[in-house]
């Protein structure tokens, strides 16, 4: 999953698009250095929230990874249990990213 | 390899559990609970001299040749267990002896007829509560309609806190499965009852070793949301801490397409 999104990150720079993450890993110590070798620069939310609660319990989540696009008006327009694979995953954002192109130039 | 730990670990759990009666004296008459006693302990002896051929094996296919002895004994035995709380399943201690047998898993089959036994028998006794939620992974529709019998005829509170929270859990879970909006939201406002209803009768009751009551405060904070994160409609707004520690709203990238990754290392 990694390498496809560092260059989905890449290929979309200064596109109207962002990759967010929600990440699992709860109190790991070696998490930032993971991070760095694995070269993952996005931000991501901490699942663990001591005072709301957890987001996965609040998004009902069912498995690792789940992943969501959400259009420029943040409606909901796909969502996945597992990783769709590259090709599909590409095709939803390129075209709700040529849309939000249009529509706000 | 999980295959072998998952053995050894019933091996052991069972172990215990009939090394604790061994020295209890015979009846005259002897007891259901004796009888399923006398049979697993059979089973032991037998289980554990492939254990220790186990242990001592190089060979993989002898490996699987003695993995699959040692299930075909434990299904053996769950099968004579069953047929002995069948045909006695008014009595009492059927209870104790489908409850072992649920317990045991990997054989759905026979969790079934258990629960079905335990339904038409034993539906009052205390600790038939948390058999709702085993029962849910198996078969959900019949866990549905136990747990709803478990709330509605058992007089314990345990029990029926338990039963009210796998009632909400599987109702949430047919809601966000189902399609129709007047369905979905049907289902979510039943869920809720149920689950808000478990809540008041949670105080001190344990599902496994935690509170039962952080099961269903997790079961109660996404229900508000099952008819939100579909496809078509306006995602909720997340607020939280980036892994800096900074905070932000999902909301802060309005006007951007949003790829939202639920991601961990592993």
């Amino acid at each position: 999953m990694f390498p496809h999104e560092r260059s989905l990150v890449k290929r979309l720079e200064g596109k109207p698009f962002v990759l967010i993450g929600v990440n699992g890993d709860g109190n790991d110590q070696d998490l930032k250095k993971k991070n760095e070798k694995e070269k993952i620069t996005w931000r991501s939310f901490k699942n663990d929230r001591p005072e709301q609660g957890s987001i996965t319990d609040e998004w009902n989540h069912e498995g690792w990874p789940t992943l969501f696009v959400i259009d420029h008006k943040g409606i909901i327009r796909e969502k996945w249990l597992g990783s769709p694979g590259d090709k599909v995953l590409d095709e939803a954002i390129d075209k709700y990213v040529k849309l939000a192109d249009k529509e706000s130039p | 390899m999980r295959v072998l730990l998952l053995t050894a670990a019933f091996m052991l759990s069972w172990q215990a559990w009939t090394g604790a009666v061994q020295d209890s004296k015979q009846p005259k008459q002897i007891s259901l609970a004796e009888r399923a006693k006398a049979l697993e302990a059979d089973v032991q002896k037998k289980l554990e001299s492939i254990s220790k051929r186990l242990q001592e094996v190089k060979d993989e296919t002898e490996r699987d040749k003695l993995q699959d002895e040692a299930t075909s004994l434990q299904k053996g035995m769950a099968k004579d267990l069953l047929k002995l709380a069948r045909d006695h399943a008014a009595d009492p201690e059927a209870f104790t002896v489908l409850k072992k047998l649920t317990a045991m898993g990997g054989f759905p089959e026979g969790q079934k007829e258990a629960a079905q036994l335990m339904l038409a028998n034993h539906i009052a006794k205390a600790g038939i509560g948390e058999e709702a939620p085993l029962l849910a992974n198996v078969d959900p529709e019949l866990a549905l309609r136990f747990a709803r019998a478990v709330s509605e005829r058992n007089p314990n509170k345990a029990d029926q806190a338990i039963a009210l929270f796998t009632i909400g859990a599987l109702l949430k879970q047919q809601a966000i499965a189902e399609q129709s909006d007047a369905k979905r939201d049907r289902l979510v406002a039943e869920a809720g009852k149920a689950l808000e209803t478990a809540k008041t009768k949670a105080q001190d009751v344990k599902l496994g070793d935690n509170p039962l009551a952080v099961f269903i405060r997790s079961q109660l904070a996404g229900l508000k949301n099952v008819g939100q994160l579909i496809a078509g409609k306006p995602v909720p707004d997340i607020t939280g801490e980036d892994l800096d520690g900074k905070s932000f709203k999902l909301s802060d990238y309005r006007g951007k397409v949003v790829l939202l990754d639920f991601w961990a290392h592993w």
